[in-house]
């Protein structure tokens, strides 16, 4: 959902609420210096972290206010922001993780340029909306994003291959050329790691390699 | 929580996750940092009547600074200086006290 979900738990007597959305993010990371991606088990940023959760509905409360709560309280809260965080941050199978793909960087985010990238890529996505949405939402319109990169270079890489395939020297190259090898997106340099054999090589190297492979091409040293 | 009076100031051990939070940045800033800095074996270590005193004072030391974290957020800027500024300031006729204040904390912690 665009707004992630708000639990309500105890802060001594009081009743406090918990939110992950991208402010909160924003907060744990300039708070603590490290990336999300990093939390770890660490006493200190686990309180920074819990401390964030709070931060957007109770600012007056502080990490050493948070850290003074009887043990028991604390990990019930510490429960809530499990909750809060599960429900918000979206977390990479193990089937992406092995292929790569939706794992999140493990270091600091460029807010200017994740802001940017909104507004510009995504498609003017305001400060507000920015700010109030949750990671996991913010995920979903990057991958929809990468879709419809992926598909907007698809066409001319079918085309592309069908050329090269055609004038292959199949002696030497049996198989016909994955169309994504031709295509300067994410999935295309995946496929050109692949047809090297698990070696990644420069992408002009490449090219320059399978155009000095078609008849009639002039051969350049690269 | 328990109240202990150090060179006539009055002053409250609580251990709470402040105190958690000491332990381990007091960890990170040894040389070596391999001791494992809990608070429940800290808390044994201090009952174990077969540990030896001066193990028992240094660990009393420690764990007495990080029950006054809460009390004194600045400590967990310079965990090693805050646990030799605390040492200064338990007197030698103050350790009796501070030992029960610690033993209470620790039977209180074990029988919740």
């Amino acid at each position: 959902m665009w707004c992630p979900e708000v639990i309500v738990s105890r802060f001594g007597n009081r009743e406090v609420k918990l939110v992950c959305n991208m402010r909160t993010w924003y907060t744990f990371e300039t708070a603590s210096g490290i990336s999300l991606a990093l939390v770890g088990s660490s006493p200190r940023t686990m309180r920074t972290l819990l401390w964030a959760l709070l931060h957007q509905f109770q600012p007056d409360i502080t990490e050493i206010d948070l850290g003074r709560l009887p043990l028991s309280q604390f990990d019930k809260l510490m429960r809530a922001g499990a909750a809060v965080l599960s429900s918000s941050l979206r977390v990479a199978t193990p089937s992406e993780e092995a292929s790569g793909v939706a794992v999140e960087p493990a270091r600091l985010v460029d807010w200017d340029e994740l802001q940017a990238f909104a507004w510009i890529d995504l498609g003017r996505i305001s400060e507000e909306q920015f700010w109030e949405m949750s990671p996991a939402f913010l995920y979903h319109l990057v991958a929809r994003y990468e879709a419809q990169v992926e598909r907007h270079f698809m066409a001319s890489s079918v085309v592309a291959a069908a050329i090269t395939n055609v004038h292959l020297d199949h002696e030497k190259h049996p198989e016909p050329l994955d169309p994504l090898v031709f295509s300067p997106t994410k999935l295309g340099a995946k496929a050109r790691i692949k047809a090297d054999g698990g070696e990644q090589q420069d992408l002009s190297k490449k090219i320059l390699q399978i155009f000095g492979s078609v008849p009639g091409a002039i051969k350049t040293h690269v | 929580m328990v109240q202990v009076t150090l060179q006539g100031k009055l002053h409250t051990l609580a251990l709470d996750f402040n105190s958690t939070v000491f332990l381990h940045r007091l960890q990170e800033s040894r040389p070596g940092g391999q001791e494992l800095l809990d608070i429940g074996p800290l808390l044994a270590t201090v009952d174990d009547p077969a540990t030896p005193i001066s193990v028992k004072l240094r660990v009393t030391r420690m764990l007495v600074t990080a029950m006054l974290a809460s009390e004194n957020p600045h400590f967990e800027a310079d965990p090693v200086a805050a646990v030799s500024l605390v040492g200064s300031w338990i007197a030698v006729t103050d350790v009796p006290a501070v030992m029960e204040a610690v033993g209470r904390i620790s039977q209180a912690m074990t029988e919740a």
